[in-house]
C-alpha cells in the first residue's frame, strides 16, 4: 500500500515523466544535465532544497505575440536568498513592445538595445536551475514563455521540471478559511499580508527577491513544527497551454 | 548588484548607522553580500561557531529578542537595528553570549563576517564603525557626531591660540626701556626674569596704574613695579584651564611657560577674538554686577552660552565645567553683595557647594545644592547672621534661575549651615551606618567643592571623610547596593523604552536611568580611590590608575558618559530652542538608529560596571 503510495506521489510521477522524455527525445547537453540531476526524495527536508526564484517580464501573456523582456533570479539555498548571486538581463528581441506594458515594467526599446539575445539569456538561467526547485509567483507566463522558447530554440516538448508557485500557495492557505481580506493576490498584497516589506515594483530581479522572500514566509507558515518532509509539500505540477 | 536591487536594498542599508556613513561604493559593495532569510515568530537563530558562518544582522521587518543563557533578557530590537557585533570580534570563543529569537516573524539581512572583514580592508578609515568591541564603537560614534574641529577654543591648546609675541627683560632694566620694548613688540605684557629665572609681570595696565598715575621715575628699574611670582601657563594646557586662572584670579594675560623659558602669551584679546562664545565676558559682567536685579538680567545670555556651546558640539565635560564656572561666578557674587548688606562675617567660615556644582558638572537643569561649614567656635548669634546670608544667597540664586534645591540641600537649611566639627560627626555618622534611607540622603554631600571663605574647612572636612571611609568596611558596600538598586534599561524599542523587567515606558528619563548611575559608579570608584576630584570622568580615572578599574573598562565608561551626556544636553538644547522647560525626559521617537544603536551600547556598559562592581564591593 505504502509503495502504492508513493508510486502514485506526483514527485514520483515527475521523475518516471524526466526519464520517459530523456529515452523519447534527442536532447542537448545543457538539458540533459537539468533533467537527470535527482529530483528531491519524499523523506528530505522541504528545507533544506535549493531554489531559484525567478521571475519574467514580458509584453503580455502570449509568447506567439508578445515577447520576453527581462529575466530576474537568484538562488535560495539553505533558507538565505543570495543577493551575491542576483542576476538580471535584459532581452534585445522587442519587435513589438506595447507602449502601456513598458508603461509598467519601464523598459522602453532603447533599453532592450543594451540586452542579451534570449537563447543566450535563457540557456544561463537553465544552467542555473540544474538541481533546483523553480519559484515562481503566478506560474502562467514563466511556464509559457520557457515552454515556447524550449519549443523554438530545441523543438522540443515542455521541460518536466519541479516548480512551486507562491500564489497558489497563498490562495491554498485561504482555502479553508474565511477568506475575508484576502481576495487581492497581488505579490505586494500578500506581503503586506505577511508583514513584508513594500519594494519597488517591477522589475523582474526585484520580484523574484520578492517571490522568494514570500516563499520563505509562507514555508515557515504551512511547515513550521510541522512534517517538513518533501511528501507533505504541494509543488505546482500544472500544465499549462 | 543588479540596478533595481538599489532602491530596495542598498538604499534601506545605506540609511542605517554605521552603513549610512560609509561611502556609497562600499555601501554598495556590502549590500551585494547580503543574504536575505525570514524567521517565524519563535524561531531562533542557529550562530555557527565558524567564522565563515557569522553575520551582521540586520532586521528588515519584524522584531527580535536577545537573552543570555540564563534566559536574562538581553535587548529587544525592531526595524533597522542590528546585531552580532559581538561575533566581528576576531578572539571571541564560538560561544555565543545570547541567543536572538524572533518574537514576529522577522525577515532578516545578514552581512556575512567574511565578506565585512574583505571590505574594510579595502576601506580600513571605516572599520571602527563596525567593530565588536563597544567602547570602539561608541568612541567612532563620538567623532562622528561631534569631530574636534567643531569642539571649539576651551578644548584648544594654549599653544595653539597664544602669541609668540612677548618681551622678556631683566629686572634690572629700567621701566622705560621695557615701555619701549613693550610698544615695539605689540604685546602689553612682559615677563621679567633675573639670572634666567622668571620673578615677575609687567602690562601695559600697569605702567599706566603703577608709574604715571603714581608719578614714577621712568628710569627706576622695572622690578619695583612688576607683579611678583606671577601666573603662568604651559603650551600643552587646555584654553580651557588657562582661562579659567584668568578669571579666578582676576589677571588679563598669562605668559606661555615651558621650563623657564617663555614662548609667548595669552590675553583675554586672544580668548575674545578666537571664540564666538561670550563665557568669558558673561562672568566679567557677573563680577562687576551689583544687584540681584542686575545678575537676573544676565540669564538668557547664559542661556544662550549653554546653546552656543551644545550647539557648537562642545564636548559634555567641558560645557560642564564653564556652565560651572559661570554659576561660581554667580554664586561668589552674591556672597560678595550679601556681606555689603549684612556685613562682615563675625567668624570665619566656608561656603561650600555639592552636588553637580562639585563635580563641575554643571548645565540648564541643575539646581543649587550648597552649604556652610563654621568655625567651630561659632556662636549662636554667629549661626544668626549666617542663616539671613544664606537665606538671601539661596533666594537671589533662584532668582537668577538656580532654583531651589528639592532636597533642601542648601545653606538655608540650618542641618547645613553648621560647625566643621558637627559637619566631621555627620560625615562619620553617615559612613559608620550606612542604613539605607540616610546614604541616600547625603551623597550629594559625599562631593562638595569650597567657593568662598576659608578654604581650609572644607579641605579637613574632606580628609576627614576619605580617612572614615577608608576605616569602614561597610560604607562602600552599601553604597554600592544604592547604586546597583537602580538598573538601566535595556535598549529603545520602537516608541517604548524596554526595563530590564521586560516592562515598556514611553519615556527615556536620562538623567535617572543612566547618568546618574555612573554618576554614582564614579563616586563609589573615587571615594575608594580617594580622588580629590570629584568629576565623574575624573573619578574613574582615578580609580583606573590604582588599579580598580581596567584600562577596557575606563575607556568603555568614558564613551559611554560622554554619549548619554550629549544626548542629554541636546534634549535640553531643543526644548530650550522649542521655548519648552527642558527636562530629563526624552521621548523614543526623537531617537534615530544611530542614538538608538548607541543607547543600547551605553546601557550595557553601564549594566556590566554595576554587575562588576557588585562583586568587587560585595554589594
Amino acid at each position: 500500500m505504502r509503495l502504492i503510495l508513493k508510486h502514485f506521489h506526483p514527485l514520483n510521477k515527475l521523475k518516471r515523466e524526466r526519464e520517459r522524455y530523456l529515452n523519447k527525445h534527442q536532447v542537448p547537453d545543457n538539458i540533459k544535465a537539468l533533467l537527470s540531476a535527482p529530483l528531491p526524495d519524499l523523506d528530505e527536508d522541504i528545507f533544506s532544497l535549493d531554489y531559484l526564484s525567478v521571475d519574467f517580464e514580458t509584453s503580455g501573456f502570449d509568447p506567439k505575440y508578445d515577447s520576453l523582456l527581462s529575466v530576474g533570479y537568484l538562488p535560495l539555498i539553505n533558507q538565505q536568498l543570495l543577493l551575491s548571486e542576483a542576476v538580471e538581463t535584459l532581452i534585445n528581441s522587442a519587435e513589438n513592445i506595447k507602449a502601456e506594458t513598458a508603461v509598467i515594467n519601464h523598459i522602453v526599446p532603447e533599453m532592450l538595445e543594451q540586452g542579451k539575445p534570449w537563447a543566450e539569456v535563457l540557456d544561463t538561467l537553465l544552467d542555473e536551475l540544474v538541481g533546483k526547485v523553480l519559484i515562481v509567483h503566478g506560474s502562467v507566463v514563466e511556464k509559457r514563455f520557457l515552454n515556447y522558447y524550449i519549443a523554438q530554440q530545441y523543438q522540443l516538448p515542455p521541460l518536466p521540471l519541479l516548480w512551486v508557485d507562491t500564489l497558489q500557495m497563498e490562495k491554498s492557505l485561504h482555502a479553508y478559511k474565511d477568506s475575508s481580506g484576502a481576495d487581492d493576490f497581488r505579490l505586494g498584497s500578500i506581503r503586506a499580508r505577511h508583514n513584508l516589506p513594500e519594494y519597488s515594483a517591477h522589475g523582474a530581479l526585484v520580484d523574484s527577491l520578492a517571490t522568494g522572500e514570500l516563499y520563505l514566509a509562507l514555508l515557515k507558515k504551512c511547515f513550521e513544527g510541522a512534517d517538513s518532509r518533501v511528501r507533505h509539500m504541494k509543488f505546482d505540477y500544472s500544465r499549462v497551454f | 548588484m543588479p540596478q533595481t536591487l538599489i532602491p530596495n536594498v542598498h538604499d534601506f542599508i545605506a540609511t542605517i548607522d554605521p552603513f549610512d556613513k560609509l561611502p556609497k561604493d562600499l555601501q554598495r559593495k556590502i549590500a551585494c553580500c547580503i543574504k536575505i532569510t525570514y524567521l517565524a515568530k519563535g524561531e531562533q537563530i542557529q550562530f555557527g561557531g565558524d567564522q565563515e558562518l557569522r553575520y551582521l544582522y540586520v532586521i528588515r521587518t519584524g522584531s527580535m529578542e536577545q537573552r543570555k543563557h540564563n534566559g536574562m533578557l538581553r535587548a529587544k530590537l525592531g526595524p533597522e537595528d542590528l546585531f552580532g557585533f559581538t561575533f566581528l570580534d576576531k578572539h571571541k570563543e564560538s560561544q555565543q553570549d545570547y541567543n536572538a529569537i524572533a518574537i514576529e516573524n522577522t525577515l532578516l539581512y545578514l552581512v556575512p563576517h567574511s565578506d565585512l572583514l574583505r571590505l574594510l580592508e579595502e576601506y580600513p578609515d571605516f572599520a571602527e564603525h563596525f567593530a565588536g568591541n563597544v567602547q570602539v564603537r561608541l568612541h567612532s560614534a563620538l567623532d562622528v557626531v561631534w569631530s574636534d574641529s567643531e569642539k571649539g577654543i576651551f578644548v584648544k591648546k594654549v599653544s595653539e591660540v597664544a602669541s609668540d609675541k612677548i618681551v622678556v627683560a631683566d629686572s634690572s632694566t629700567p621701566i622705560r626701556k621695557v615701555a619701549e620694548e613693550i610698544m615695539a613688540v605689540c604685546s602689553p605684557t612682559a615677563v621679567i626674569t633675573e639670572n634666567g629665572e622668571i620673578v615677575g609681570l609687567i602690562t601695559d595696565r600697569d605702567m599706566t596704574k603703577r608709574v604715571i598715575v603714581a608719578g614714577l621715575d621712568y628710569n627706576r628699574p622695572v622690578k619695583e613695579i612688576m607683579t611678583p611670582n606671577p601666573l603662568t601657563i604651559g603650551p600643552n594646557d587646555l584654553v580651557l584651564k588657562a582661562s579659567s586662572i584668568m578669571m579666578q584670579n582676576n589677571v588679563r594675560s598669562l605668559p606661555v611657560v615651558e621650563g623657564n623659558k617663555v614662548l609667548g602669551v595669552l590675553t583675554t584679546t586672544h580668548l575674545v577674538r578666537n571664540n564666538r562664545i561670550q563665557a568669558v565676558f558673561l562672568i566679567e559682567k557677573i563680577k562687576y554686577a551689583n544687584s540681584v536685579a542686575d545678575l537676573t538680567k544676565l540669564t538668557p545670555e547664559r542661556q544662550a552660552i549653554f546653546e552656543a556651546l551644545v550647539e557648537g558640539k562642545v564636548s559634555g565635560d567641558i560645557i560642564g565645567h564653564v556652565m560651572t564656572m559661570i554659576m561660581d561666578a554667580y554664586n561668589r557674587r552674591l556672597l560678595q553683595i550679601a556681606e555689603g548688606h549684612f556685613g562682615k562675617p563675625p567668624c570665619e567660615f566656608a561656603w561650600i557647594v555639592a552636588g553637580s556644582h562639585a563635580r563641575n558638572e554643571v548645565h540648564m537643569l541643575s539646581d543649587q545644592d550648597n552649604a556652610i561649614i563654621l568655625a567651630d567656635d561659632a556662636t549662636a548669634a554667629d549661626r544668626i547672621y549666617f542663616q539671613g546670608v544664606a537665606m538671601w544667597v539661596c533666594n537671589a540664586l533662584d532668582a537668577c534661575a538656580y532654583p531651589l534645591c528639592s532636597g533642601k540641600f542648601m545653606a538655608v537649611n540650618p542641618k547645613w549651615c553648621v560647625p566643621l566639627k558637627v559637619w566631621k560627626a555627620s560625615y562619620s555618622k553617615w559612613v559608620a551606618n550606612p542604613e539605607y534611607e540616610s546614604l541616600l540622603n547625603v551623597t550629594v554631600f559625599l562631593e562638595t567643592r569650597w567657593l568662598y571663605g576659608n578654604e581650609s574647612f572644607n579641605k579637613e572636612l574632606q580628609a576627614h571623610l576619605f580617612s572614615s571611609i577608608k576605616a569602614s568596611n561597610v560604607f562602600l558596600s552599601s553604597m554600592v547596593r544604592d547604586s546597583v538598586s537602580v538598573s538601566p534599561p535595556l535598549g529603545i524599542f520602537n516608541s517604548l523604552v524596554l526595563e530590564k523587567s521586560g516592562e515598556n515606558s514611553k519615556t527615556l528619563n536620562i538623567k535617572k536611568f543612566a547618568i546618574n548611575l555612573l554618576v554614582d559608579l564614579a563616586r563609589i570608584y573615587g571615594l575608594s580611590s580617594g580622588s580629590e576630584k570629584a568629576e565623574t570622568m575624573a573619578r574613574f580615572e582615578h580609580a583606573h590608575e590604582h588599579n580598580l578599574l581596567s584600562e577596557d573598562m575606563l575607556k568603555n565608561v568614558q564613551g559611554s558618559f560622554q554619549f548619554l551626556t550629549q544626548v542629554r544636553l541636546s534634549h535640553q538644547l531643543s526644548a530650550l530652542q522649542e521655548g519648552k522647560v527642558p527636562d530629563n525626559n526624552i521621548v523614543p521617537e526623537t531617537f534615530g538608529s544611530f542614538e538608538r544603536k548607541h543607547l543600547k551600547d551605553a546601557f550595557r556598559i553601564i549594566a556590566d560596571l554595576q554587575d562588576y562592581t557588585k562583586l568587587k564591593f560585595n554589594g
